[in-house]
């Protein structure tokens, strides 16, 4: 009977740990240097005013990523994929531009984030943009893609730094559960632009799109789907928790003492009463760390979702001449972003937060993309969405788009600058 | 060269200059050549805003700017729409196919036209990026005429989507290795390789099933229904079977033995039996046996076929023709010898005392294995047929199963 039992439970336990990671990992990466910049942001200038916004979008991230991994399972096709069979050529044209866009901004954030760590220690972006763009082509092409993953991965884990400073800090944790619950708006363009910011880097058009691949890629399929459930909304609730930290750190250290972010060494201040005068070390690490982990991946993943779409050959063990399409994406992804940086006078904690702008603006057609395809029951089968998803879902995508609409209209009418 | 995508939305003008519509789709059927003959089309009514047919015949020029009829509209013949027609732009365009030349799953960027003798037919399947690009309605002046065409001629292409059922087996695709067909299966999402599969004769659905690896095998089983199930099980293996029901309740497992021929539901049952702790419950069915008569060359062929759908390829059993274990191969035997020398004169012969029956104990498995130095012991039926063996790493972690 034990025996039995044994016999049973170890399959599934290897089988749990076989499937960990794409609901982390993607989670993971969206605290990438947009995740950072944006959260301290969010913190040091509002305080725990945004934190209902980060609530419920941890929900929207937990019904979408699930979303998105459940079409991977049915279809075991990427988002693109499925996009060009059912929508045809044109929109998944429209689809590839949109994400295209929306990426290179992510890239272009990644990027900045590595001058500003170096920046800290008066290190030229110069230097150091270049230097790391061509470290990441390299690593790319030569090295191995997983396991340069999987260091930065285990670096990026520095946000637990985060999570210590916070107790350190000895916040008001009962004002920041009820900031937590009660709705606060300014009809600002800058609160606008920063609560956009905040959704933006949070649910992803490319985290749609990478979680969707990941499942693929990693062979799993329907059988998988509870264990992907659960990971994925484990990833979620991780991945904002430490958003809950980097907030409440940034909120009871800068915006206490009413101190604006304009740089990288701004935002290494909420990490002094943990860290003290190595603060600025430890935030420039996680924040090169987080960078690189995004400048690794995002390429990547712009690359297969295109080449798949437009049924191009990918894969990195593809011939440069039959994989042409997927080495150049790659090759674009990396120099155009690298480039933009390197504009002198840029303000990298503005690219920071403004192309996580653009990946919230762009979101909704994403999604709207998601919604069509996941109630489509000649795609999804028995696994179309239950009214709960579709209802949080859709409140998502028309929350943007009214946040959207009336930050343009504010900006338009000039309203409370 | 003609294109679907040149007429897709094209306005339709009847003899009266009534533009009534705009066109949909085609509608084909196979002819006597092998290639799909289009004989309707469906347009969208201006009028009543519905999807109508058109008997192929009652079009008097196809262009790409309009497509005029013989007659007015009222006096056209509607076409008649079997459910085993092919629709080209809902079944084929955009969708993946297997490109049975280079075996791969590829997307449909277009699909080229032919003309003769005023009859419409399917030439084949256009998969380059220029097809992409007249999609998109970037190819207006040919620039991109230097980017190479390549074009997957029809009788090379095997459809795979839902449409399947709708679609005769291409005949090359019955020509394929099994698993060569196995790795194609194994790129496409579980009910489509279910379809494809169970399209294919049930003694050929069995050889490429086994070839699956055991994943795809669980997900494909599911997307089969009861009858299909029927036949693939009636052509698998006993162990493959066995290895099937062990994922069904109990119920479900009595309904579908009851469905198998008696001498194959007896082999079966006995499977199930097999306690925990005996050889025959330890024992994998995931092994390499070839057939004695094959030489080494088709050996290692063979293996480089097979072998990522095993856990590890250490050496492989010798069969005859009635299952009867001979021999042992090892790779290093496979390494050293001519590639044209039978098998039979290269293999170890394994003596009868060195297996041992489904009932024995884990510890004569044990002793046997630590006595004839094996890495795998094979297990033999009380005919001596070959049913199974134990693996080393699996009886190890039987012993040890806390390591």
């Amino acid at each position: 009977m034990i025996k039995e039992r044994l016999k049973r439970i170890w399959p599934q336990l290897l089988f749990f740990f076989s499937v960990i990671g794409p609901g982390i990992i993607a989670a993971n990466a969206d605290n990438d240097a947009g995740g950072i910049s944006t959260y301290s942001i969010v913190g040091a200038h509002y305080g725990t005013k945004m934190l209902w916004v980060l609530f419920l979008i941890t929900i929207s991230l937990g019904i979408t990523q699930e979303m998105g991994m459940r079409i991977g399972l049915v279809t075991r096709q990427g988002l693109g994929g499925v996009i060009r069979e059912y929508f045809g050529v044109k929109w998944v044209a429209f689809a590839m531009l949109t994400m295209l866009i929306a990426n290179l901004g992510t890239i272009t954030a990644e990027f900045s984030g590595v001058a500003a760590s170096f920046e800290i220690f008066g290190i030229s972006k110069y230097l150091m943009v270049p230097l790391s763009a061509f470290v990441v082509w390299i690593i790319l092409f030569k090295g191995s893609f997983k396991g340069t993953q999987k260091i930065f991965l285990i670096f990026s884990a520095f946000y637990i730094v985060y999570i210590i400073n916070g107790f350190v800090i000895k916040p008001d944790f009962a004002e920041a559960t009820k900031a937590l619950f009660t709705p606060y708006i300014e009809w600002t363009p800058a609160f606008l632009v920063t609560m956009i910011a905040l959704i933006g880097t949070t649910i992803t058009p490319w985290g749609q799109f990478f979680i969707q691949s990941y499942v693929v890629d990693k062979g799993l399929d329907v059988k998988h789907y509870k264990t992907e459930k659960a990971e994925v909304f484990f990833g979620a609730f991780l991945t904002d928790i430490v958003s809950f930290f980097i907030i409440i750190s940034t909120a009871a250290t800068l915006y206490k003492h009413g101190i604006d972010i304009h740089d990288a060494k701004d935002a290494a201040l909420a990490l002094r009463p943990l860290a003290g005068n190595f603060a600025q070390f430890l935030f420039a690490f996680g924040l090169f760390s987080a960078s690189m982990l995004g400048a690794f991946i995002l390429p990547v993943a712009t690359a297969y979702a295109v080449c798949e779409a437009f049924g191009w050959e990918y894969g990195f063990n593809t011939t440069w001449k039959k994989g042409r399409f997927f080495y150049s994406l790659i090759l674009i992804s990396i120099v155009v972003p690298a480039l933009i940086v390197l504009i002198p006078g840029v303000s990298l904690i503005k690219i920071m937060l403004l192309s996580q702008d653009v990946n919230g603006m762009l979101l909704p057609i994403i999604l709207i993309f998601v919604m069509k395809i996941i109630n489509d029951k000649e795609i999804m089968g028995e696994y179309t969405n239950k009214r709960f998803g579709n209802v949080i879902a859709w409140l998502t995508i028309i929350g943007i788009i009214a946040a959207t609409i009336i930050l343009v209209a504010t900006s338009l009418l000039g309203i409370g600058q | 060269m003609l294109f679907l995508s040149q007429f897709l939305n094209v306005p339709l003008v009847d003899s009266a200059d009534t533009v009534v519509g705009k066109l949909v789709d085609f509608v084909a059927r196979p002819g006597p050549d092998g290639y799909p003959h289009i004989l309707g089309i469906v347009y969208k009514d201006y009028v009543s805003k519905e999807q109508k047919t058109l008997d192929y015949d009652s079009i008097e020029n196809l262009g790409g700017d309009e497509i005029t009829l013989k007659t007015t509209i009222q006096k056209a013949m509607p076409f008649e729409i079997l459910s085993t027609d092919l629709w080209l732009k809902k079944h084929i365009l955009d969708k993946q196919i297997v490109d049975l030349e280079d075996t791969r799953v590829v997307r449909v960027n277009d699909v080229r036209l032919g003309s003769s003798d005023g009859q419409l037919h399917v030439l084949g399947i256009d998969i380059s990026t220029r097809g992409l690009l007249r999609r998109l309605g970037l190819d207006k002046f040919r620039l991109f005429s230097f980017l190479p065409p390549l074009f997957i001629e029809w009788g090379k292409v095997q459809m795979v989507g839902k449409s399947l059922k709708l679609t005769k087996v291409s005949r090359e695709l019955v020509k394929l290795h099994p698993a060569d067909l196995a790795n194609v299966l194994e790129n496409l999402s579980p009910r489509r390789s279910g379809s494809l599969i169970s399209s294919l004769e049930p003694a050929m659905a069995a050889k490429v099933f086994q070839e699956l690896k055991p994943e795809h095998k669980r997900d494909i089983f599911k997307t089969f229904d009861s009858k299909q199930l029927e036949g693939i099980l009636a052509h698998l293996p006993a162990d493959e079977v066995v290895d099937y029901l062990r994922l069904l309740a109990r119920d479900e497992r009595t309904k579908i033995l009851g469905n198998l021929g008696e001498n194959k539901k007896k082999t079966v049952e006995e499977f199930l039996h097999y306690g925990d702790d005996t050889a025959g419950g330890l024992m994998t069915t995931e092994f390499m046996k070839i057939n004695h008569t094959w030489t080494v060359g088709e050996t290692v062929q063979y293996i480089r076929k097979v072998s990522n759908s095993f856990r590890a390829v250490l050496f492989i059993y010798v069969v005859n023709e009635k299952n009867h274990l001979l021999g042992v191969v090892s790779i290093r035997t496979l390494l050293i010898s001519n590639p044209q020398d039978p098998i039979e004169k290269v293999m170890k012969r394994i003596k009868l005392h060195q297996t041992v029956k489904p009932e024995a104990s884990l510890k004569e498995v044990a002793t046997l294995m630590t006595r004839y130095n094996l890495m795998s012991l094979a297990v033999l039926d009380n005919s001596h047929k070959l049913l199974g063996a134990v693996m080393v790493d699996d009886l190890l972690g039987r012993l040890v199963p806390k390591a």
